[in-house]
């Protein structure tokens, strides 16, 4: 055989048992609803059944919770979020979820820190990879949507959480020897059901942290940083394809901020530079567009103190009180009133509201 | 192009197949050519340093030969008619010319260096000596591999110009050995002779080259990512904070350093000695079980072996053969003695190697000062020879005992530690004040293993074991290397457990080594 010849099979011999061994570990992540991100079980038993999504990154995932969604916007809802999504990651499974469901409503999350979010993101990706159907569709979302750096990274992650289920199955193979292999396969399967979508709380945090800005932090943090954003026409044609998805199929498309800790906005300077951007997507798509944080009754419903488990993520408690409320705007919007007046008209007007600007101008 | 990257593993196997795949005497062209891409992905405007010094060097051997051929041709064509004397003055002449084709060449080339290199340091040095308030804020391209491959090639020109071998006429290849990509950024740093020959050679494509050499390289990726990429963070945690810890956390951290180091350059020689040998070339070995060695001067003899051998080639043994030194040396054995007649030419010899060697290793008076230690312990060890061999006669120690090699090689290693960790502090001052710290913290007694280790998150306990797991195979592997490559022992293994192996090894690697604990880690991985 010619050394070309030789020096090709060897290598693809190679990289097909490294594939082999790989698939073999890694498959029982992908099929299994071990981790809060391997939702496509769940999602394909409720094929059809849903009216009401929210797509957007871990503001949306810790921000909503989806129970009150249901009971209170009388829907079936589900939230297809997931942590540092990329914006193509959330077009890829929102054109899934609504070309398959009879679906009315979709709620589209944007955080400040999502805008100019980099396209080719590891973690949000390694996330997305369970999600998906088969491994023809990772590879391919992979090959189109990664760098090359990136695979190793993600080939990691799905590792790492394969072997942890790989080794809970071939424990609860052991205990199961005999058994036929249809009835050994769902033993492995429910076996390894460790998070229950239908409950729709798998994004929930618990507690919250007290993260009430001391005195000095409060007169040094004032504006210390400035929100600015890098080129977004990526993420930007992204929600096009998004709005275009729902508007193909008749879903209204509402934009949505969840609220964050009031020391980050305390912190940053030129918050309307990104309301100016939610703005401008409100115009452009004729969408509602909800900015949480400019909820006039922010700072008693969603405090420092008591709502958030970190900077950008409510805790439970903190996504009951949120989600509470924004069904009830929800409600009177779709009574026909105007919600505009319980809003602040901008960041500038909310800070100027915030109890930590009553100290700052008290000890100036 | 990082050498632990996905992009990088898909370049070296496109590289693989691709110089298989080409007719045998254009494989060498693939390795340019592969050599370039590396580069101008690498380091796009640092390819135009590399240029200059493949032309100037190709330029120079070329002017050099041409003066040496020229004159034996003259010589042969007028045999009958030229005076000896005429031979003396065509000859001197020559030696002129050449010299000083040699030596423009030499300025150049070291000059980019030493410019590009240490003009911080020096700008840094002399503000602090004359408050001459000079700015230093200035920032230059500093192109990858720029110390390996000067000297790789300057030892190539030094060559030429002593008349060890001919020039190489064609310009693309003195280009391939300057650029040669699995060594120029971090060495081996080859001689022309035995690299050109493994380089413009035809290679047969073996299952055997492949095989051992693919197990070789997944052994360095192994080293690199598992040992080295781990434990940097918290070598780094004890260097940047050694006043918060006790002694014995700063002196366990030291360590970590020296295994960390090893495993980090020798990874890395591995990687590309192994991959080499796929395409069926030999590298020069830059490691031979360093840490097992009983003292100083044969420490730096098995690490980093190309390194030391350039600065003894080039630097000590012309200073030690030169005439001024011999003259010396002569006339000091007159007055004082056969030791001193030898060893003191040999000392200021040593002593111009080993504050070049430390100044080669870092742009600070820490780096000149460790130098500077490592040459004083192999100058003093050599004078204090005699002593050392009679206190061991009156002691009967006897140095074939397992017990006096051990307590050499434990010494050794000690040593060296305490030395390597002097300039990776900061300051000289900073590696004074770990040392200082390590011996006046030392009674204080951690009361647990996470007060002794604070560094490490010990709730990742299935990644440090895998490393502390591996950290041991490299410890036990070394002890097999000694009588025979281990490589012949584990490919006398049945094919399916070897195929195992390393499929567990290359598991590691991802597991460990690509992970996102590696670089940071996932901000959502509890979700």
């Amino acid at each position: 055989m010619r050394d070309s010849k030789k020096a090709i099979l060897v290598s693809v011999i190679t990289v097909l048992i490294v594939a082999i061994a790989s698939v073999v570990l890694i498959e029982p992540y992908y099929i299994t609803e071990t981790f809060a991100t391997c939702d496509r079980p769940y999602r394909d038993s409720v094929e059809g059944e849903l009216d009401y999504l929210i797509i957007g990154s871990s503001h949306a995932l810790t921000g909503f919770y989806m129970p009150i969604i249901d009971e209170e916007l009388s829907c079936n809802s589900l939230n297809l979020s997931g942590g540092v999504m990329p914006w193509r990651a959330r077009e890829e499974i929102l054109k899934k979820e609504v070309n398959r469901n009879p679906v009315k409503t979709v709620v589209i999350e944007i955080a400040y820190n999502a805008v100019d979010r980099d396209i080719y993101d590891a973690e949000g990706n390694a996330y997305l990879l369970p999600r998906l159907d088969s491994a023809k569709s990772r590879i391919t979302y992979l090959l189109k949507n990664e760098t090359l750096d990136n695979y190793g990274t993600i080939y990691s992650h799905s590792l790492r959480n394969g072997l942890h289920v790989a080794v809970h199955m071939a424990y609860l193979t052991y205990k199961n020897i005999g058994t036929s292999p249809k009835k050994l396969y769902n033993i492995l399967i429910d076996g390894c059901k460790d998070v229950d979508f239908s409950k729709k709380t798998n994004g929930i945090r618990g507690k919250g942290e007290d993260l009430t800005l001391s005195y000095d932090e409060i007169k040094e943090s004032y504006n210390s940083n400035k929100i600015s954003f890098k080129d977004a026409t990526d993420n930007f044609e992204q929600i096009d394809k998004m709005v275009n998805i729902c508007r193909e199929n008749n879903a209204e498309v509402i934009f949505v901020v969840t609220p964050i800790a009031d020391r980050v906005i305390w912190k940053y300077d030129n918050w309307d530079a990104f309301y100016d951007v939610t703005k401008d997507l409100g115009e452009k798509y004729s969408s509602k567009v909800y900015d949480f944080n400019l909820l006039k009754d922010r700072y008693a419903l969603f405090s420092d103190s008591k709502s958030f488990s970190d900077d950008h993520h409510m805790c439970e408690e903190g996504a009951k009180a949120f989600t509470e409320e924004y069904c009830k705007i929800m409600n009177k919007i779709n009574a026909g009133e105007d919600v505009s007046n319980l809003f602040y008209s901008s960041y500038e007007e909310m800070k100027a509201d915030s109890p930590y600007m009553k100290y700052y101008n008290k000890n100036r | 192009m990082s050498i632990t990257s996905f992009t990088f593993i898909l370049f070296i196997f496109a590289t693989l197949i691709l110089y298989y795949v080409v007719p045998k005497k254009f494989q060498w062209v693939v390795l340019l050519v592969a050599s370039t891409v590396f580069y101008l992905l690498s380091s796009l405007k640092g390819a135009v340093f590399v240029l200059i010094t493949a032309a100037t060097v190709y330029g120079a051997t070329q002017w050099i030969q041409s003066v040496t051929d020229k004159q034996k041709q003259y010589f042969k064509e007028n045999k009958t008619t030229l005076t000896k004397e005429d031979k003396s003055a065509i000859k001197e002449k020559n030696k002129k010319i050449k010299k000083a084709i040699f030596l423009s060449a030499l300025i150049l080339n070291f000059g980019i260096m030493c410019v590009v290199k240490y003009s911080h340091f020096a700008v840094d040095t002399v503000n602090s000596l004359f408050s001459a308030g000079i700015n230093n804020e200035f920032s230059l391209i500093v192109p990858l591999g720029l110390s390996f491959y000067t000297f790789q090639s300057m030892g190539y020109l030094i060559n030429i110009y002593w008349g060890n071998y001919k020039a190489e006429k064609n310009f693309l290849k003195v280009l391939l050995f300057v650029s040669f990509f699995p060594q120029m950024t971090q060495g081996p740093i080859s001689e022309f002779d035995q690299l050109s020959n493994e380089l413009f050679s035809e290679h047969k494509f073996t299952y055997k080259n492949y095989s051992w050499g693919f197990q070789r390289m997944l052994w360095g990726f192994v080293k690199k990512m598992v040992i080295a990429d781990v434990m940097a963070p918290w070598v780094k945690d004890v260097f940047e904070n050694y006043n918060s810890y006790t002694g014995i956390t700063v002196l366990v951290g030291a360590f970590m350093y020296s295994v960390q180091i090893y495993a980090d350059f020798s990874g890395y020689m591995d990687i590309m000695c192994g991959y080499c040998e796929m395409l069926g070339i030999t590298l020069t070995e830059n490691f031979e079980r360093p840490y097992f060695s009983k003292s100083i001067a044969e420490y730096w003899r098995r690490w980093h072996i190309t390194l030391g051998a350039w600065f003894k080639n080039y630097i000590y043994y012309p200073i030690g053969i030169s005439k001024w030194n011999r003259n010396l040396g002569k006339k000091l054995t007159e007055k004082c003695g056969k030791s001193v007649g030898k060893n003191l030419p040999a000392t200021l010899a040593l002593i111009v190697v080993w504050l070049t060697t430390g100044l080669w290793h870092g742009a600070t008076w820490a780096y000149v000062a460790w130098g500077g230690v490592n040459g004083l312990f192999i100058i003093v060890s050599m004078w204090l020879e005699p002593v050392y061999a009679k206190t061991k006669s009156a002691l009967h120690i006897k140095e074939d005992k397992w017990l006096w090699r051990a307590f050499q090689t434990i010494r050794t290693f000690v040593l060296v530690t305490f030395i390597k960790v002097l300039p990776e502090v900061g300051t000289l001052s900073q590696g004074f004040g770990l040392w200082k710290r390590i011996f006046t913290a030392l009674t204080q007694i951690p009361n647990s293993v996470s007060q002794l280790i604070p560094f490490i998150q010990i709730d990742k306990w299935i990644d440090i074991f895998i490393t502390v797991g591996i950290i041991g195979l490299m410890f036990i592997l070394s002890l097999i290397q000694r009588k025979n490559q281990v490589r012949i022992y584990f490919n006398k293994i049945p094919i399916v457990i070897r195929i195992f192996v390393l499929l567990i090894l290359t598991f590691f690697v991802v597991y460990v080594g690509f992970s996102a604990e590696a670089t940071g880690g996932f901000m959502y991985a509890g979700f």
